[in-house]
């Protein structure tokens, strides 16, 4: 394959360019926050077309299953279930408008220079090559421990969610115990 | 059909870069259309086997007015969703409202991409084909989730809550059994899965029978693909003595028939799935080593695939008029203590399988011990 991205490879980049960007405007400039959750899934969405248009397909079609499917449902969960999700405005008033600016000039300068640090080596249009099994192999020999490591951090978090609930719930019973106790003492009084 | 694009795009040879451009994005369309309109008819023709299915265990006729046996009821249904008037409840989130139901169609619409429906006959193949299927329709959850909400009615996000909940929970088993099919060809593409289950007669090769692991994935997977499209008996998303209609309350006409047709446009991927997956994809049973022209080999293995998928469902119209609903704990359940560990206890048993026979199936294994 060549080097020279085709006509069709542009169009579609910068579809999702556009998308990506739009997106991510609309959740930061959206009052509604349960609409600007839901605007996430478009940026989320643009982000896993570029990257299968990079011809990384298993790590594009991963992002929509762990981003959209996971943690994009979780994040609208919590807004919803936040108190009064229906009725925020999130107002920027003018000091957080002014850091904000400051914040991402910032953050843009450093990743531009960044960017432009790194010797970049064009390995040209490939995207019929498997990538599943070079994944597989390089997880399970070169980055096994950091593999590894992030499976026990995510065993660490279940079990410290389920110890929350269970500690809830035996928080729950304990009072209802009480309750009960405290109303046998009121009726033998009576 | 990639490869064709590719083909056609190079005999133009020296054609101007806007004609190239607008050839591939011709045949891309066209592909597209055609797949939409064959899943159109499908869905269609879904409706109406649903409703006559449903007569013939409930003993009635069933739709039998429109066309000869009724066959023509589906268009009419369609006229009539199209010449509803649509209703956009007043305190309703529209955007959000609006989108939902589109987003549902489309994602349900995305997942017929990677299948493969004969040898040659393909939109698209994918390296990650399963997986992808896998990652499209967990978008459906998300959009419901966006119409449930964006209905402003308790009903709709009860319908919505649910939904997501389950949809999410039976992933879970749904991976993990087409993980346990799926280590045995080690690949993601349909083309190798289907490829490894050739010969055999055309059945005994099927990873349905490749080891008594895999052959108990398929019944975990079958069972949790019913919850996965939200259809009886784990349809508590839509229970209608409980919550109304469920996430879909508040849409009327075409709005509706979007959430309807992707609800049939799951079912025919789960079914694809399945067949694929375990049931020999579009290998023919018995004759398919005979020697015979291509283009009736090519009929004959998209009669097959189509067949099986058929088959399959038919057998979720079955079990949807034949059983009661579940309760919602009854229904996380049979997700969590049941499915889930049968599905790990399957993945590595198969596992071990593998590694132990060299992922020879236990047909291999008989017909090797007669080879001496």
């Amino acid at each position: 394959m060549s080097a020279v991205p085709s006509t069709v490879h542009l169009l579609f980049f910068y579809f999702f360019a556009a998308m990506t960007i739009a997106s991510a405007l609309l959740v930061v400039l959206l009052r509604n926050i349960v609409q600007s959750a839901f605007a996430l899934f478009f940026t989320l969405f643009g982000v896993a077309g570029i990257y299968i248009l990079l011809g990384a397909d298993f790590v594009g079609v991963t992002q929509v299953l762990i981003y959209i499917g996971g943690v994009m449902i979780l994040i609208v969960f919590g807004v919803m279930l936040t108190h009064n999700s229906y009725s925020v405005d999130i107002f920027n008033r003018l000091g957080t408008l002014v850091m904000g600016t400051i914040s991402a000039i910032v953050t843009f300068t450093i990743i531009y220079y960044a960017i432009r640090q790194v010797p970049w080596r064009l390995i040209g249009y490939k995207a019929s090559i498997p990538t599943t099994r070079p994944i597989g192999t390089l997880l399970m020999t070169d980055y096994l421990l950091p593999f590894e490591l992030a499976s026990v951090l995510l065993v660490l978090a279940m079990v410290g969610a389920a110890y929350l609930i269970r500690s809830e719930l035996r928080v729950g019973k304990e009072r209802k115990d009480r309750d009960k106790r405290g109303a046998g003492l009121e009726r033998k009084d009576a | 059909m990639i490869g064709l694009v590719r083909d056609i795009v190079t005999s133009l040879g020296n054609a101007g870069p806007l004609v190239r451009l607008l050839v591939t994005v011709a045949i891309m369309l066209a592909s597209a259309l055609i797949v939409l309109g064959i899943v159109l008819l499908y869905e269609g023709f879904a409706t109406y086997a649903e409703r006559k299915v449903a007569g013939d265990i409930q003993a009635r006729i069933g739709p039998n007015r429109v066309g000869p046996y009724g066959l023509l009821q589906f268009v009419a249904d369609g006229v009539k969703l199209l010449l509803k008037e649509d209703i956009i409840p007043f305190y309703a989130d529209r955007w959000l409202f609006v989108l939902a139901p589109y987003i549902v169609f489309t994602a349900s619409f995305a997942a017929f991409v990677p299948l493969s429906y004969s040898e040659h006959v393909y939109v698209a193949d994918l390296n990650v084909g399963v997986l992808y299927i896998i990652a499209i329709s967990s978008v459906v959850s998300m959009a419901i989730l966006m119409g449930s909400w964006g209905s402003n009615n308790k009903w709709s996000l009860f319908g919505g809550m649910r939904a997501v909940a389950q949809i999410i929970s039976y992933e879970i088993p749904i991976v993990l059994s087409l993980l346990a099919a799926v280590i045995v060809p080690a690949s993601l593409d349909m083309k190798d899965i289907i490829g490894c289950q050739a010969g055999g007669l055309g059945i005994f090769r099927w990873l349905l029978f490749n080891n008594p692991f895999t052959l108990l994935a398929f019944f975990v997977y079958f069972i949790a693909a019913i919850a996965e499209v939200n259809r009886t008996p784990f349809d508590i998303p839509e229970a209608e003595s409980e919550i109304v209609a469920g996430y879909h309350t508040e849409y009327t006409g075409m709005r509706f028939a979007f959430f309807f047709m992707a609800e049939y446009g799951d079912m025919f991927v789960v079914s694809a799935l399945a067949t694929t997956l375990f049931l020999g994809g579009w290998q023919v049973p018995f004759i398919g080593g005979l020697a015979m022209p291509v283009w009736l080999r090519e009929l004959l293995e998209v009669a097959v695939f189509f067949g099986k998928v058929f088959l399959l469902i038919y057998v979720m119209m079955w079990i949807r008029w034949t059983l009661p609903r579940l309760r919602v704990d009854q229904l996380m359940d049979l997700c969590w203590k049941y499915l889930t560990p049968i599905a790990f206890f399957n993945l590595i048993g198969a596992s071990i399988w593998v590694l132990a026979f060299h992922g020879k199936g236990v047909y291999d294994l008989i017909a090797g011990l007669y080879a001496h």
